[in-house]
């Protein structure tokens, strides 16, 4: 790999991290499992791999963002998450930064 | 699956027990789901090709265990490197140059040849630095892993003894202010003592009376050298104390409350040690005045030492007194700094 590869790979994975969060809640009005949630990230162009997000979902559920139920009819046992009152307001303000960042980065960055 | 069963207690064996049940099935039932996915049936059927490549994906357990505690795996961390790197230096070169003036020493010994000792002595105390460096870094290393674990997040708040946010007084003050500890008074104090200990620890038969007298060469030593061994564990806990305090006045530059408490505590335990030491007598050599009047009678030139028998009868008599004199200067001292420095501390 280049340099110029390398040192571009490390900033892309900084960036897509501070946008891991605000995905994740945004597909969490629905209870949806972990593996499930991969998948539809996975399917609108967001890819997170299983072993950050497992850790990620129970982060957030012990701040309060998500509430969580162990599913023990299907199958296998599968614990869903969802969106608590608190993680809702979150998330809404999360969205509100979003578009004003975006709005900036525009007027930085520019579209010719 | 007998390598998922590994996988799964590789993880969960590095995490707090209350979170290991739960994370062991929510992994079991992750790990799966990734084989139905990847084979498109039952995930019991999987071969080991399939189960290697899943659990490739989801990378070593020590960092999956890792993501999930969301701890810190640090043993000496950002916050305190700086720190750390400037005191093992300081304590490095400390140790190099006690070792190499003890070695100087130990070559200008009189009635050793010096070429001869050379070559003996480089070689020993190579080995002697390199031992002493490695102590000097795994103490070091210690005492800040033991400051990392305790989430100290720099030294300054330590010697304060505050903890919580950074506050804008806590800045270091700027040069020549009253505040100000120069660098160069702890660092001239970890060298003199890591020196001073050395040699009354390795070699205590150099503190002497030196005499030389027409080709002829005697010494009498001040100590009991057997006595003085005995007390080697005492004098090591005194130097690691002096030498704590020094590293807590390098690190945080500026006298504070609890700085100056701590250097009081310090004083009190060192002064404690010292009259442990010498509270008998015996550490003193009992026979010095002996020897020097046989060293008298031998030379026989009419010189009898009494000036240094007198010294030495004044001092050995009343080392006690000497010693709580020090260290009633030095409490004195460390009292006026607090009361010079009242309004900022």
């Amino acid at each position: 790999m280049g340099e110029v590869e390398e040192v571009l790979s490390g900033q892309l994975q900084e960036l897509r991290r501070g946008t891991l969060i605000i995905s994740v809640l945004s597909q969490l009005s629905e209870p949806q499992y972990g593996y499930s949630l991969v998948a539809m990230l996975e399917s609108k162009g967001i890819t997170i791999d299983p072993g950050t997000l497992y850790p990620l979902l129970r982060r957030l559920e012990k701040q309060g963002l998500l509430k969580s139920e162990w599913d023990t009819q299907e199958t296998r046992p599968r614990k869903y998450y969802l969106l608590s009152p608190m993680g809702i307001e979150v998330y809404d303000q999360l969205c509100k930064e979003w578009r004003t960042m975006v709005a900036s980065m525009e007027q930085l960055i520019g579209t010719d | 699956m007998e390598l998922i069963a590994r996988y799964v207690h590789a993880v969960i064996s590095k995490l707090p027990a209350e979170q290991r049940e739960e994370i062991e099935k929510e992994l079991h039932g992750l790990i799966e789901d990734m084989l139905e996915e990847r084979t498109g049936h039952d995930s019991g059927s999987a071969d080991t090709a399939v189960i290697e490549a899943v659990l490739l994906e989801l990378g070593p357990p020590s960092e999956l265990a890792a993501k999930y505690s969301g701890r810190r795996r640090y043993l000496i961390g950002p916050e305190l490197f700086d720190s750390y790197v400037r005191v093992l230096k300081i304590v490095g070169m400390a140790i190099i140059l006690a070792m190499s003036v003890v070695l100087i020493i130990d070559m200008l010994q009189p009635g050793s040849n010096p070429a001869t000792a050379f070559n003996g002595i480089v070689g020993r105390w190579i080995g002697t630095i390199i031992e002493a460096v490695v102590q000097g870094f795994v103490w070091v290393t210690i005492i800040f892993a033991v400051l990392e674990y305790k989430g100290v997040k720099d030294a300054a708040a330590l010697a304060s003894g505050k903890k919580g946010n950074w506050q804008p007084s806590d800045l270091p003050p700027i040069p020549n202010s009253e505040l100000q500890i120069k660098r160069s008074d702890p660092i001239v104090s970890i060298i003199l003592t890591v020196l001073f200990s050395a040699i009354l620890i390795s070699s205590p038969e150099w503190i002497a009376v030196h005499i030389s007298h027409s080709d002829k060469y005697f010494n009498v030593p001040l100590f009991n050298v057997e006595i003085l061994k005995a007390y080697a564990p005492l004098i090591w806990g005194s130097a690691a104390l002096i030498i704590l305090k020094e590293i807590l006045r390098l690190v945080t530059g500026k006298w504070s409350k609890g700085l100056l408490v701590f250097n009081i505590v310090i004083s009190v335990l060192v002064f404690i040690a010292a009259l442990v030491i010498f509270a008998d007598g015996t550490v003193l050599n009992g026979q010095f005045g002996l020897q020097i009047q046989e060293i008298a009678r031998e030379l026989a030139d009419g010189k009898d030492f009494g000036f240094i028998l007198s010294i030495w009868n004044l001092v050995s008599g009343n080392i006690i007194y000497f010693i709580a004199v020090f260290f009633i200067f030095d409490l004195a001292w460390l009292l006026y700094r607090g009361y010079k420095l009242r309004r900022y501390l």
